[in-house]
């Protein structure tokens, strides 16, 4: 060890009972080693409980299957996430997805590309307003903004909009009653997540509920700064995955990611 | 090998999560390059042996975090960061994709990774003992990396790293 410091390595090694009984009897002499143990010994509990195991193998086998899919050619798309991990036969939609109507299969919706049945009312474009969504429910009359806790049916169209609220990045991304994970913003986990600014903006689809039962939740996750899609893919993930509390709770995500949702409820 | 993640990185995510936010300096990127780390231990499991697994998924987040610099063109801030994005920087395998050749490397297929190498032991202050015991090479198998290193234009001597 040059400069008489014992390198970070050695002191994890000494933490995990990784060294020889002499090289650690000889490390543990040393007081400014033994404080860094304690030291990682207290961050470790701090990294458990921000990570918590449970979710971070999760996220990791996550990762690995979504890979594998990936290296074997299934290009990222629409689909609900969940769907990609649990139907290896989904790529077989994408050649249909091209076209102007694509229908997910067991998941939450049917997405019309094009553009939004309506134009951003005046009133919405509001300066200063704080990052959120506006989930808007197409109507003979034209549009309803919709609130929390709103009813809505199969067979709804629904268009979402969002106030970047001065944040420069952000994702959005829906549960649904049967668990299905969708990320409608950005486009895929690879592409930006670039807020535009001032104003309402309308996502470039309209979406037509399915027949999923209980709820349809979307959220916005912002920043000033960027962040990993898949993190938040995997927050939702999770989440999804808890039907006592997947209506109310938050995505756990790092504090410094702003979140707010917005929840609909199912009527049959 | 069947691998239990939940217990590996119960033991060793801290660890790997505590390297990456050293040598990136980002909290997201970090906890990606954490991830990536057990997902490569996974996916190469049949081939991993139970010894000294501290150094391997050091090793592995080291090359990950590597990977993410080199295709960073952010400004260092610091010496340490100086000489961490040089070490990035270099193309030592021109044939073949970087993390294609380190996973040959750390599967035992070839040798040991040269930019690790120099991450250790200019980044992390080991002697070239301590890293040839860390990459299981001889130290002066150690000291020829580094030496070819230097060749190809790396002034690793050159940079202060405090």
């Amino acid at each position: 060890m040059k400069d008489n410091e014992v390198p970070d390595l050695y002191i994890e090694k000494l933490l995990l009972d990784e060294l020889s009984q002499e090289m650690k009897e000889r490390l543990l002499e040393d007081p400014s080693v033994r404080r860094r143990l304690q030291e990682l010994k207290a961050e470790n509990r701090r990294i458990l409980e921000e990570y918590p195991p449970g979710q971070m193998a999760k996220a990791i086998r996550n990762r690995d299957s979504w890979g594998r899919q990936s290296q074997a050619g299934q290009a990222e798309s629409l689909l609900p996430r969940s769907a990609r991990a649990r139907r290896p036969g989904w790529s077989r939609l994408v050649p249909a997805a091209s076209f102007a109507l694509l229908v997910l299969v067991g998941g939450l919706l049917m997405v019309t590309r094009g553009p939004a049945f309506f134009a951003p009312q005046p009133d919405t474009r509001l300066k200063g307003a704080a990052a959120h969504l506006n989930v808007y429910m197409k109507t003979d009359a034209g549009a309803k903004l919709l609130e929390e806790g709103d009813r809505v049916s199969e067979g709804a169209t629904l268009q979402v909009g969002y106030i970047s609220g001065a944040r420069e990045y952000g994702v959005i991304v829906s549960i649904d009653g049967r668990g299905a994970v969708t990320l409608h913003f950005p486009l895929s986990a690879a592409t930006g997540q670039s807020l535009e600014g001032e104003g309402e903006v309308l996502l470039p689809f309209a979406y037509i509920l399915d027949d999923a039962p209980d709820f349809e939740r979307f959220f916005f996750v912002v920043s000033k700064r960027p962040f990993s899609v898949e993190r938040v893919l995997e927050a939702a993930e999770a989440l999804s995955e808890q039907a006592e509390t997947d209506k109310s709770q938050d995505l756990v995500l790092p504090r410094r990611l702003e979140q707010s949702s917005i929840l609909l409820l199912k009527v049959r | 090998m069947a691998i239990d993640v939940e217990a590996l990185y119960r033991k060793y995510g801290p660890m790997v999560l505590r390297r990456c936010r050293q040598l990136l300096q980002n909290e997201d990127k970090a906890l990606d390059a954490m991830q990536d780390t057990f997902v490569q231990v996974l996916r190469h499991a049949e081939r991993l042996t139970a010894e000294a697994p501290s150094s391997l998924l050091y090793r592995i987040a080291t090359n990950t975090c590597l990977n993410i610099l080199r295709g960073e063109k952010r400004k260092p801030v610091s010496g340490k960061e100086e000489l961490l994005m040089e070490i990035a920087s270099v193309d030592e395998h021109e044939e073949r994709s970087v993390t294609r050749a380190f996973l040959d490397e750390l599967f035992s297929r070839e040798k040991a990774s040269t930019r690790t190498i120099a991450v250790l032991h200019y980044v992390d202050r080991l002697t070239l003992e301590e890293t040839a015991a860390e990459v299981g090479l001889s130290v002066s198998g150690v000291r020829k990396r580094l030496r070819a290193l230097r060749k190809r234009g790396l002034a690793l001597e050159g940079v202060k790293t405090s």
